[in-house]
């Protein structure tokens, strides 16, 4: 079976990586996930693409991020060459209002409001990963 | 009166101009018929040559025309017609005096009359009389109005007035140059009486005329004084020739008369000028006391008085306004008002005075200048007024500095007290970005810790189970349970805190299009539980937040729901009306209601009347409802009774 697209994960909170990796691995799916621990890591990514790397399928991004926070991580991407065209999902426990407008703003493709409820949380992960990797087209390289 | 005895005189000029006039044609039909009473009067005494009637007829008909064509209402054809006469009345005299001067006669003093040898020609004094008058007419006839014109007509009187007396005594035939004939006395004494009274404007007449003791005097003296020592010494004379008395007794008797009509004339006149003179000192005294009197007034007033003229010159001012302007009486004579204003002011308080002259009334704050350059801030009032025939403006001037720097006081409060008003919306606003930093930290930090929570437990117990044993699987169970509680106590806390930071922005808002827009989710919910929803709302419209109603309605419906469920045949009902000025909207259920001692309780936040196993909740709902009624200015209220249902009821304001 050919891997699929990859996804980027930017989380801080190794709980909530841990949980997501299962959440996603629940299903079976063969998506390789890349993990970016803080802000800085993930624009490191962003300097790879830019390198030539194939840029993943889409990048969950939490907004709350220790040294470069997430919403500054989104404005980097969508100013860069390489990470402008990246669908980009905001996944974060914050559901105040600035947040989301600010996300959409500085040109998020779609905000997700993490359940504490794992059940939920599963289905959620499964959904993300279906909509974008499977049904969402993509530009070819 | 003035005006009375003004067009009298001038009655009396034309009246002796028109005898005169008819005089002389009298006088000249005497000459037709040859009768010597006309001519002479008494046929000893010698007759009136045709040439003086010709010429007394021309100044008969000048001194009628006169009035009228100078003062009168007649036109200049009068006035030059009075003149040309009058010309040729002195050409007629001058010539005559010019032949006696010469010694040679004339022909034409007869006009082809035949009068007696001796007596046949016009006497020196006559021409000199005619001369007189007409030099006298001339120059009356002139617009302006000369002294020499009234001195030639008393002269022309008292020239009448010798030859008249002369024939009053007897008419004694000796001392030929000095003679004239009897009417041409008479006519000149009327001719210089109706010259006096041509002008009235001015000369002998004007004072005459007038209301002062003076001319009251003269109005009683002088026809007494023509006429009582002429009949007095022909009295004396007549008895004298009777040869009732002699030489030294004539004399002394007609000495005696003068005397005792003269002394009691100016006993009576003196008598009167007394009386006058008191009532004159009475109102002077009377004028003095106005006098005074405003003088106190405007002295007494608070503030500065002022009265100027349009120039700008001060006609009165009162002590104060000495005071304050450091000015004194002369110096104000000098100044213009604007001099005593704050330079600053001074185009502000020129508009305002043009004001007062232009419509009446004005007024203007400025500041009044002393002579020491002080200044003080003034409110003066200006209202026009007429004085001595002239606009003016009247005004009063009073200190406002208290009150300046009681406003200044105030205006300096009002800036203090805005700058703590700003200083302190900073600090809440900066307290509010903290609460909001705050609550974003809850939604964030607590919220992800309790998903691993539950996340893991959730973990354990699929991956593990055969590990654990029923006990442990309730532990598990629990704990996931306690997360699950704790997420939802989270998500209500900041749905609170949302609607305490949310603005609100009241509009005109339909409730029944609020509850059409609950979300389907609340509905399924009331169609699981098997509640009948009723919905009874008026056609109006209230004053709120549609965001917050929305949330009142739909936390309310909620709560009843849930509390009505286990009711027999649970029903809620959602009602409304307007009342006065008020929007009440309920929500009524038929559940377990409450205890009334818990009405106000109720909407405490975390404030739960049933236990968990029961009623499932955080107690954050109503409170939620409290807080978001309250940001829409209304009021909420609960009522309720045990096992009989409760009853929500929300006062807003009332859309027309």
């Amino acid at each position: 079976m050919n891997p699929g697209p990859s996804i980027l994960l930017v989380e801080d909170n190794p709980m909530d990586v841990d949980l997501t990796l299962r959440a996603f691995g629940r299903r079976h799916l063969t998506n390789r996930v890349d993990v970016a621990r803080d802000g800085e890591e993930a624009l490191a990514c962003l300097a790879r693409w830019e390198g030539g790397e194939a840029p993943p399928a889409v990048v969950l991004l939490d907004l709350k991020l220790p040294r470069v926070d997430g919403l500054e991580v989104l404005r980097r991407l969508r100013a860069s060459e390489a990470g402008k065209a990246v669908p980009v999902v905001v996944l974060t426990t914050s559901g105040e209002n600035v947040d989301v407008r600010r996300a959409y703003e500085l040109g998020a493709n779609s905000y997700i409001i993490k359940p504490v409820n794992f059940e939920k949380f599963v289905e959620v992960a499964a959904q993300i990963e279906l909509y974008w990797t499977v049904l969402n087209a993509r530009p070819t390289a | 009166m003035a005006t009375t005895r003004f067009n009298a005189s001038l009655r009396i000029a034309e009246a002796a101009g028109m005898f005169v006039a008819l005089a002389g044609v009298v006088v000249l039909g005497g000459w037709a018929l040859g009768s010597d009473y006309v001519t002479s009067v008494n046929p000893d005494w010698m007759p009136t040559m045709p040439l003086t009637a010709v010429t007394f007829v021309l100044a008969g008909t000048s001194l009628f025309l006169l009035p009228r064509g100078t003062v009168g209402q007649g036109g200049p054809v009068q006035r030059l017609s009075a003149l040309v006469l009058g010309a040729a009345v002195a050409a007629v005299g001058v010539w005559r005096l010019a032949l006696h001067a010469l010694g040679a006669s004339s022909p034409w003093d007869t006009l082809g009359f035949t009068p007696p040898p001796g007596e046949d020609f016009m006497p020196v004094l006559t021409a000199l009389g005619l001369a007189l008058a007409g030099a006298a007419l001339v120059v009356t006839a002139r617009r302006v109005l000369h002294p020499p014109a009234q001195v030639a007509a008393a002269l022309l009187l008292v020239l009448g007035w010798l030859g008249l007396a002369r024939y009053l005594y007897g008419g004694d035939t000796s001392g030929v140059p000095f003679l004239m004939s009897m009417p041409a006395a008479l006519l000149f004494a009327v001719l210089g009486v109706g010259l006096i009274f041509a002008r009235p404007e001015g000369g002998f007449v004007q004072i005459w005329n007038s209301d002062t003791a003076g001319a009251i005097l003269l109005r009683r003296l002088l026809p007494t004084a023509f006429l009582v020592p002429v009949l007095v010494g022909w009295l004396r004379l007549m008895g004298e020739r009777a040869g009732w008395y002699g030489l030294e007794t004539g004399l002394a008797v007609f000495a005696m008369s003068n005397v005792i009509v003269f002394a009691s004339i100016a006993w009576r006149t003196g008598a009167r000028l007394h009386r006058e003179d008191l009532r004159r000192r009475e109102a002077e005294g009377a004028v003095a006391m106005e006098r005074d009197f405003s003088n106190a007034l405007i002295d007494g007033l608070p503030g500065v008085f002022y009265l100027y003229n349009r120039e700008g010159r001060f006609l009165r001012w009162n002590r104060n306004f000495e005071r304050v302007s450091g000015l004194s009486a002369s110096e104000m004579l000098r100044i213009h008002p604007l001099e005593v204003i704050a330079a600053a002011d001074q185009a502000r308080v020129r508009e305002r005075i043009e004001e007062v002259f232009t419509r009446g009334v004005s007024d203007v704050e400025a500041a009044f200048r002393a002579k020491d350059g002080t200044e003080t801030p003034y409110f003066f009032t200006g209202i026009r007024v007429e004085f001595r025939g002239e606009s003016c403006l009247a005004g009063v001037g009073i200190d406002i500095a208290e009150r300046v720097r009681a406003e200044e006081r105030v205006r300096e409060l009002n800036a203090d007290l805005e700058r703590r008003v700003a200083a302190r919306t900073a600090e809440l606003e900066a307290k509010n970005r903290e609460l909001e930093t705050f609550t974003y930290s809850v939604s964030h930090d607590l919220k992800a810790p309790l998903r691993g929570i539950d996340g893991y437990s959730r973990l354990l117990e699929e991956e593990h189970q055969e590990r654990l044993d029923e006990e442990g699987r309730r532990f598990v169970r629990a704990v996931r349970q306690a997360s699950q509680q704790m997420g939802q106590l989270i998500d209500d806390l900041l749905a609170y805190s949302q609607v305490e930071r949310r603005e609100v922005r009241l509009a005109p808002v339909d409730p029944r299009e609020v509850l059409a827009s609950l979300p389907e989710i609340c509905r399924e919910e009331i169609r699981e539980r098997g509640v009948e929803l009723v919905v009874d709302l008026p056609d109006a419209r209230a004053r709120a937040d549609a965001q917050a109603l929305t949330q009142v309605l739909r936390n309310l419906v909620d709560n009843a729901v849930k509390f009505s469920s286990a009711a027999q045949a649970p029903r809620v009902e959602v009602g409304g009306r307007v009342e006065d000025d008020r929007y009440l909207l309920w929500v009524r259920d038929n559940g377990i209601g409450f205890d009334m001692k818990f009405a106000e309780r109720i909407f405490d936040i975390f404030q739960r009347l049933h236990r968990v196993e029961e009623y499932p909740g955080t107690g954050v709902g109503l409170a939620i409802v409290r807080k978001a009624v309250e940001r829409m200015g209304g009021r909420v209220r609960a009522e309720g009774e045990p096992g009989r249902g409760a009853t929500f009821t929300v006062e807003l304001l009332h859309q027309p």
